[in-house]
């Protein structure tokens, strides 16, 4: 590995296994090669771990970053029979349309609520669970703000 | 009394940390995410998402089955480049014009695990392999063994206008060039770090002084300017690098460095603070014997502190890396220091 300094700007470059040098924090791919890249959330248990809860919704706010699909899987009670999976296109999100004051009339929309948060359907019952972000394709990329995980009680099992 | 429905708030996760990979599923906060999580990085904004990737400086290569075993950038007084780098056939190459040209042959062991160094004093940038006498490139052309009577060295740098380099016959010393600011003056000065049996693995700067580490041990090195031209002093810890390349200066001049427990530690002053202990179960089920064939990089426009390090247990490559931001410490749920 060694630290570059081109034209005002610092490069971190790393020799490969290949014969060639590569610079790092470049592109949305691995030369060329797509990489798998995986957010896995605590275990949440919204402060009891005893107390069965419906796991009702999950309001999320993320970058546009193209019309690639996001995977968004829920694990239940660390269960893998109860692992269920959606997605969501990234070209959506924060930023994907004007806001006021930018906007021209005729030409461009107002920012509506689901551009800051999407809100999505989970419907799960347990008592904790964890959420995963997932791509595996070339050029993938996505970015995530900030979710929330919204619950209801139910009882002690 | 029944329990109220719609009495959990919301749980809201924002302002992402790092990755812990400590004990227990419990014991992460909200911001932090597990170990099992792979290519991200958590922005100083307050989102996480995916990495980014990588990409050729050129379509051209060494050979499709050639490691590279070092790099570096050899800036001349004229402020003009040459890009270094030593393979794993035992060859040494510049980079220029998209393009590698061939300096020399005949280096290294070679093998993937060589490890090529480079530092510079004035206009000649000095290369050590760790199995021959150092070699030398100037302003332009081909490089050549280094003048002088030399040592052959595993690793070496600059510090006060000195050549420092460490021989592999003697690796509790560390040697200088004789002259002030001339690196082919010969080495037959030496600083001793005999205190106990363990090899010295490193030196780095640390602003105007020189850190040298062993197994279990951190030294500082001042220069004096009169005889004696050094001091040395022990600084208090129990601690020290794997090897040469995982030391690195950070740029509000802490010292960060992998140490053989696994862990990532910082020296800031006087003080080694353990940093790294949400990411070291991850670099201890990595491949153990290898530890001391990790290497590191700093990416400064990310505050990122890079180690690259063998996972797999049957690979004989670094083949798994893993980043720290420096920029963004952090307190755990106990209150200890960590970094993303």
């Amino acid at each position: 590995m060694a630290e570059i300094f081109r034209n005002g700007k610092t490069f971190l470059w790393t020799g490969d296994y290949t014969g060639q040098i590569q610079e790092q924090d470049s592109g949305t791919n691995d030369n060329g090669s797509a990489f798998v890249a995986t957010y896995k959330s605590p275990r949440f248990s919204f402060g009891d771990p005893t107390l069965n809860k419906k796991f009702t919704k999950l309001l999320f706010s993320y970058e546009n970053k193209g019309s690639h699909s996001l995977t968004i899987t829920f694990l239940i009670n660390d269960n893998a029979g109860t692992q269920r999976s959606i997605t969501e296109v990234m070209s959506g999100g924060s930023g994907a349309s004007a806001i006021f004051g930018q906007a021209v009339f005729g030409t461009d929309v107002f920012t509506s609520e689901a551009d800051v948060d999407v809100n999505r359907h989970i419907d799960r019952l347990g008592r904790f669970i964890e959420i995963i972000f997932n791509t595996i394709g070339v050029d993938e990329a996505w970015n995530i703000f900030n979710y929330s995980i919204l619950a209801k009680p139910l009882k002690r099992s | 009394m029944s329990t109220p429905r719609n009495n959990i708030p919301f749980q809201r996760v924002d302002n992402f940390r790092g990755v812990n990979a400590k004990d227990s599923q419990e014991n992460l906060v909200s911001g932090e995410w597990q170990k099992d999580s792979i290519n991200i990085i958590s922005d100083p904004q307050g989102s996480i998402g995916t990495r980014k990737g990588f990409s050729p400086i050129t379509t051209a290569t060494v050979g499709t089955a050639v490691a590279w075993c070092g790099f570096y950038q050899f800036t001349l007084s004229t402020g003009v480049s040459r890009f270094i780098g030593g393979t794993s056939d035992g060859k040494l190459y510049e980079y220029a014009s998209s393009a590698y040209a061939l300096l020399k042959t005949g280096m290294g062991t070679p093998d993937d695990d060589d490890r090529y160094t480079f530092h510079q004093l004035n206009d000649i940038c000095i290369v050590t392999d760790g199995v021959n006498k150092p070699s030398k490139c100037t302003s332009t052309g081909s490089a050549a063994t280094l003048a002088g009577t030399t040592i052959t060295a595993d690793f070496g740098l600059e510090a006060w206008r000195y050549s420092w380099l460490h021989p592999t016959a003697d690796p509790r010393t560390l040697f200088y060039c004789n002259t002030l600011g001339d690196a082919e003056s010969g080495y037959e000065s030496f600083i001793n770090f005999d205190e106990d049996p363990y090899s010295v693995t490193g030196a780095c700067r640390q602003g105007d002084d020189m850190i040298v580490g062993k197994p279990f041990s951190l030294f500082r090195l001042r220069y004096t300017g009169t005889a004696d031209l050094f001091a040395k002093y022990r600084i208090p810890s129990k601690v020290g690098p794997v090897n040469f390349q995982v030391m690195k200066e950070t740029p509000s001049g802490q010292v960060l460095f992998l140490a053989g427990d696994f862990n990532v530690y910082m020296l800031a002053g006087e003080s080694v603070i353990s940093v790294g202990e949400n990411i070291q179960p991850v670099l201890r089920e990595g491949k153990n014997t290898r530890l001391n064939k990790a290497v590191s990089g700093m990416l400064y426009d990310r505050s990122w502190y890079w180690i690259s390090y063998t996972d797999t247990s049957n690979s004989t490559t670094n083949d798994q890396s893993v980043v720290m931001d420096y920029s963004r410490p952090y307190q755990d749920k106990w209150g200890k220091l960590q970094y993303p």
